[in-house]
């Protein structure tokens, strides 16, 4: 019943971390799972970060207790691509036969992978969490991961992170801290996550033929100075540090995605073809296959994952079509103009930069906005609508302004027409309840 | 018909983490809306900066970036760049390049870089990093917005004249009460946002420097309406500062209520969009 209970009894023969399973912590799970009962029997929420929260109060250390035994554990981070990569993945394992504990909201702060740790039900032989870019050096030795799942790194919430680079020095040294035989699996566009993969007992790379590093990786993982990318891999001139080499090859080939490496080929279908999906996938199958997934069994499941609610979804409202895209950071958009492609419904793009967004949205001007061109109309909205609409007139936009989101999407449509709303995190949430809402 | 205004960005892959290209934009797009054809020149490093351009945008960067940025506009690759600066040429440089312009920046790993010594300052990465809205007094009694996000606390030296006395947030090190620094045409600061995009009569300011050095005296015009002027107006509202003048009908454009309650910005005639990059 409790997901700890099948596993307490080898605890005491292979101990992962200390500590064992006291009367706390079993409080702390009923705590947990009566406080996300009642948000969720009185519709304030998903309860998935108050349960955490009430736990570790009672049982500090609750987190590694309740995962021990747990075999695979996987952490999946990244500035983007976190969640999708963490349903690819979830959904190979399940497939192979696993019973797997996840955090499928998107909830990956200490306290989110704490409820979902101690609310999961029906029992798990291993998890697959989303963590947080900051927190994920936090929690690695309660956790004690097999593997680590790194996507990308790039500017994001920069009033919360300050740097990309003390990020990543924060994962290069949890990479080191990982025990023999553990694995990271990095895609290799970022010349950041790559230096992280070195640092690792083991590694994979991943990547996608033609993909170019972002924007955060001009200067050299290692040594600062500035990287030269005239070859075929980056190199740098000072220090001499050069990317490792590729082992996981992904291609995009319209509809889907081939991948080639560790002795195995795949070929998948891909719904979403941005190359920030297309890389998603490359990963997760790349992971299943480590972990012993076989490969077959891991690309059907992996086409077979439908990540609406993730990053993008198509949603019927009010006889209106709107089709929400995340983007919420510069990266992110570079990935939501790649599946936008060339379309010319009327665009909404809601700005709020709340505290889970990040309170600074200058990153708006690192984005190519300028690709909204076309449009028959483009509204600006969002609690920093003027913010927004600034930046879209420099881009030679003729933006409406107008915060309120449901107006702006009446604005953008009428009854019969579809519109795509592009949204920062706390946008696309609110986007959700309102469509939800009818 | 005279040549286009060029407005350098300077390393932008080095000195852009924090979205200040946009202020290079934002100084185009503003005199272009005066008839004033002007086009943003990217500068990466490492190549040469030429020291010919109307005018150069310096914005902010990661510590080891910034350490990057110093060691080639300190060799041959800057040479353009002191010289153009020293001779007077409008710049803004912000939160990492207001650090580099100074005498020494200690970072946050205690790593000693040295500054180009265009501007008398020196900083220190120390304590609690400076995250927030700011909102500062400039010596006109205007007031300036902007997000700053900086480790470093900058001292100015004694000759030094600053760009604004802090009135919300931290500005240069928390205490003294300054913000920026400014310089004839220099100027540098900690915001972010970006600040020309926030700030039209800052953006002004240099466009006018940059007019007078092309020996062009006359008046800018006010751009009507003004997107800039009613994101300055809604970020001092929401810090809980009433612009001085009312923000212009209490800062609500004629066209606020077209649409269902909703704005549309309308280019009157306008020589049209298109930053040109090259």
């Amino acid at each position: 019943m409790l997901s700890i209970s099948p596993t307490s009894s080898d605890v005491t023969a292979a101990p992962r971390t200390a500590g064992a399973i006291s009367p706390r912590d079993r409080l702390a799970v009923v705590l947990a799972r009566c406080a996300r009962w009642t948000i969720r029997a009185t519709g304030s929420g998903a309860g998935s970060t108050l349960p955490g929260r009430l736990a570790e109060r009672v049982a500090p250390g609750v987190l590694g207790h309740a995962t021990r035994g747990l075999r695979p554990i996987v952490l999946v981070s990244a500035t983007n691509g976190k969640t999708t990569t963490t349903a690819l993945i979830s959904a190979a394992l399940r497939a192979a036969g696993h019973r797997v504990m996840t955090n499928p909201t998107g909830s990956n702060l200490r306290r989110g992978l704490i409820a979902a740790a101690l609310c999961h039900r029906g029992g798990a032989d291993c998890a697959v969490l989303e963590v947080d870019e900051a927190t994920l050096p936090t929690v690695l030795d309660e956790l004690d991961p097999d593997m680590l799942v790194l996507l990308n790194l790039s500017r994001d919430q920069l009033d919360r992170y300050h740097e990309v680079h003390s990020v990543a020095a924060g994962w290069h040294a949890a990479a080191g801290r990982l025990r023999p035989g553990a694995t990271v699996v990095a895609v290799d566009h970022d010349p950041l996550v790559c230096h992280v993969a070195q640092a690792a007992p083991e590694a994979v790379t991943v990547g996608l033929a033609g993909a170019r590093p972002g924007r955060d990786a001009a200067g050299c993982p290692a040594c600062g100075d500035l990287l030269d990318f005239g070859g075929a891999a980056p190199r740098c001139p000072t220090c001499g540090w050069r990317p490792p080499p590729r082992q996981v090859r992904a291609e995009q080939a319209a509809p889907g995605v081939r991948l080639e490496g560790l002795g195995r080929y795949a070929a998948a279908p891909v719904p979403l073809p941005s190359p920030g999906y297309a890389a998603d996938v490359a990963a997760a199958w790349a992971a299943a296959v480590r972990l012993g997934v076989p490969s077959a069994v891991a690309i059907r499941a992996i086409s077979g994952v439908e990540v609406v609610e993730a990053r993008s979804a198509e949603m019927a409202w009010r006889g209106r079509t709107v089709r929400l895209l995340l983007a919420k950071n510069p990266a992110g958009w570079d990935d939501v103009l790649a599946t936008l492609g060339d379309s010319s419904r009327p665009a909404v793009v809601s700005v709020n930069s709340g505290i889970p967004d990040g309170r600074d949205p200058s990153w708006i001007w690192d984005t190519d906005m300028g690709g909204l061109r076309g449009r028959p109309l483009v509204v600006a909205s969002g609690a920093r609508a003027d913010d927004v609409a600034m930046r879209m007139v420099v881009a030679g936009l003729e933006p409406v302004v107008e915060p309120r989101l449901e107006r702006a999407l009446l604005l953008a449509t009428r009854e019969g027409e579809a519109a795509d709303l592009v949204a920062d995190y706390t946008s696309f949430q609110a986007a959700r309840r309102l469509i939800g809402d009818g | 018909m005279a040549e286009p205004i060029r407005i350098g960005l300077v390393f932008p892959q080095l000195l852009g983490t924090y979205g200040d290209r946009g202020n290079a934009e934002v100084l185009a797009w503003r005199l272009r809306r005066r008839g004033h054809p002007a086009q943003v020149v990217e500068l990466p490093a490492p190549g040469a900066i030429p020291a010919g351009l109307d005018a150069y945008m310096l914005g902010g960067g990661e510590d080891l970036n910034q350490a990057a940025a110093v060691k080639l506009l300190l060799g041959q690759q800057g040479r353009g760049l002191r010289v153009a600066l020293a001779g007077g040429a409008p710049a803004l440089a912000v939160c990492g390049s207001l650090q580099l312009l100074g005498t020494t920046y200690l970072d946050a790993a205690g790593r000693r870089v040295p500054g180009l010594h265009l501007l008398d300052l020196e900083t220190v990465a120390t304590g609690a990093r400076c995250v927030g809205e700011v909102v500062a007094r400039l010596p006109d009694g205007s007031l300036l917005t902007g997000f700053e996000n900086h480790g470093g606390r900058t001292r100015l030296g004694g000759t030094a004249e600053p760009l604004a006395t802090v009135l919300r947030g931290h500005g240069n090190n928390g205490d003294d009460g300054t913000e920026g620094i400014r310089k004839g045409n220099l100027v540098a600061t900690y915001l972010h946002g970006p600040v020309l995009a926030r700030n039209p009569a800052l953006a002004d300011a240099l466009a006018t420097a940059v007019l007078k050095r092309r020996g062009d005296a006359a008046a800018l015009e006010p751009i009507e309406p003004d997107p800039g002027q009613v994101l300055h107006d809604a970020r001092l509202r929401a810090a809980g500062f009433e612009p001085p003048d009312g923000g212009g009908r209490r800062g609500i454009p004629r066209w606020r209520r077209q649409r269902r309650g909703s704005r549309r910005w309308r280019p009157p005639s306008s020589p049209g969009p298109g930053s040109v990059t090259g």
